[in-house]
């Protein structure tokens, strides 16, 4: 092979390396959106679970399908975090029905410390922030199991008693796809145009952008 | 360190000079910005948000009480390992100088025991009592839920 043969040779194999890879970054449709937390590569199945809404009904995996939903955890006693990442959910709401982006999507608050948070309770408090936030919660059994899958972590305090405890917990959004699948997490703290302009990147980043979400 | 203070505390009085602000040296501790939410129904927690700006010497903020409460307690919100954890806290420092801020999701009051509900719009007596300073009074102004000023009129946030 003379000179040239081999750089034409080479140049040939670079070329059809650099195509290869830019062809792999385009075709690539897994690579999550950048969002105030994260996306998973792969949406995540959740097993089925039963928890109550705030009027007594069930609240279960089929309650997820449809919508995107997002949901955060705490419970109503929690006097910072939780009225915080609410106002924010609650503004990101707006934010999306305002660019129309809000059809297809549901807000839930569940609560991890069912003992002081009956669904009576649940109703009075999510109306307070959002009319559209749902509210939520279940037996020791039910809320370890569903938060368990999510990623979602609380504990009581040692020999807990009365009313004035506090609750540790992730304080987190978790977003559902209209499969029910976990899609991405909002990390603290969390800002209602930050919520809003990542899920304005998932919906316009996946396959399942529907017409008219855009 | 104590020349530190010092060198600070001079600075801090040129700054106040040059400003013709005379009233900063009147002063040592300020409360300003004092800011709640609204509690939804039946909840009988609440919150408080501040910031502590300290012209004088060092101090500590030992401890913080309401009429509107019958308990308000020092915390943090702190996250550990992904967790949201709130803790109780003995006292703040507030460094010669320095802007303390309590605010979301991180230092706050915790007003226990509300004796009624706070609502959007009303303000609210706060007390809080320093080592050195002793005892100084700011308003609480009641934000709305998304703790968001409804107004542009500033609360008066400090008197003795």
């Amino acid at each position: 092979m003379s000179r040239p043969q081999k750089l034409a040779l080479l140049a040939a194999c670079i070329l059809a390396i650099a195509a290869g890879i830019l062809y792999g970054i385009l075709s690539r449709s897994g690579e999550p959106p950048r969002i105030a937390g994260f996306v998973y590569p792969e949406p995540k199945a959740i097993s089925p679970f039963r928890l109550t809404n705030q009027d007594g009904g069930s609240f279960d995996l089929d309650a997820l399908k449809g919508k995107w939903s997002f949901v955060y955890f705490g419970y109503t006693y929690c006097p910072d975090a939780c009225p915080t990442t609410l106002a924010e959910l609650s503004r990101a709401h707006k934010l999306l029905a305002d660019a129309g982006l809000d059809r297809d999507t549901q807000y839930v608050f569940v609560s991890v410390d069912s003992q002081r948070d009956t669904p009576r309770r649940l109703a009075q408090y999510v109306a307070f922030f959002d009319r559209k936030l749902l509210g939520a919660t279940g037996t020791d059994a039910a809320l370890t199991q569903f938060t368990g899958e999510v990623g979602v972590a609380y504990s009581f305090p040692e020999g807990k008693k009365g009313t004035s405890y506090t609750v540790d917990h992730s304080s987190l959004i978790a977003l559902f796809d209209p499969d029910a699948r976990l899609h991405a997490v909002f990390t603290p703290p969390q800002r209602a145009d930050e919520i809003a302009e990542g899920f304005r990147k998932i919906l316009g980043s996946g396959p399942r952008l529907s017409g008219g979400t855009r | 360190m104590l020349s530190m203070d010092r060198r600070n505390l001079a600075a801090i009085a040129g700054l106040a000079l040059a400003l013709g602000a005379p009233s900063a040296l009147a002063q040592d501790i300020r409360v300003v910005d004092a800011w709640s939410r609204p509690t939804p129904p039946g909840i009988d927690v609440g919150v408080a948000y501040f910031v502590i700006v300290n012209a004088g010497k060092s101090d500590r903020l030992l401890r913080v009480s309401s009429p509107v409460a019958k308990r308000a307690e020092l915390h943090i919100s702190a996250m550990t390992g992904g967790v949201m954890k709130m803790e109780g806290l003995n006292a703040v420092e507030v460094g010669s100088g320095a802007r303390t801020s309590f605010e979301p999701n991180g230092r706050h009051v915790m007003l226990l025991g509300l004796k009624r509900p706070l609502k959007e719009g009303e303000v609210f007596p706060l007390v809080l009592t320093f080592a050195n300073a002793g005892p100084i009074k700011t308003s609480v102004q009641v934000r709305g839920a998304d703790g968001l000023r409804k107004d542009h009129s500033m609360a008066p946030s400090m008197q003795h």
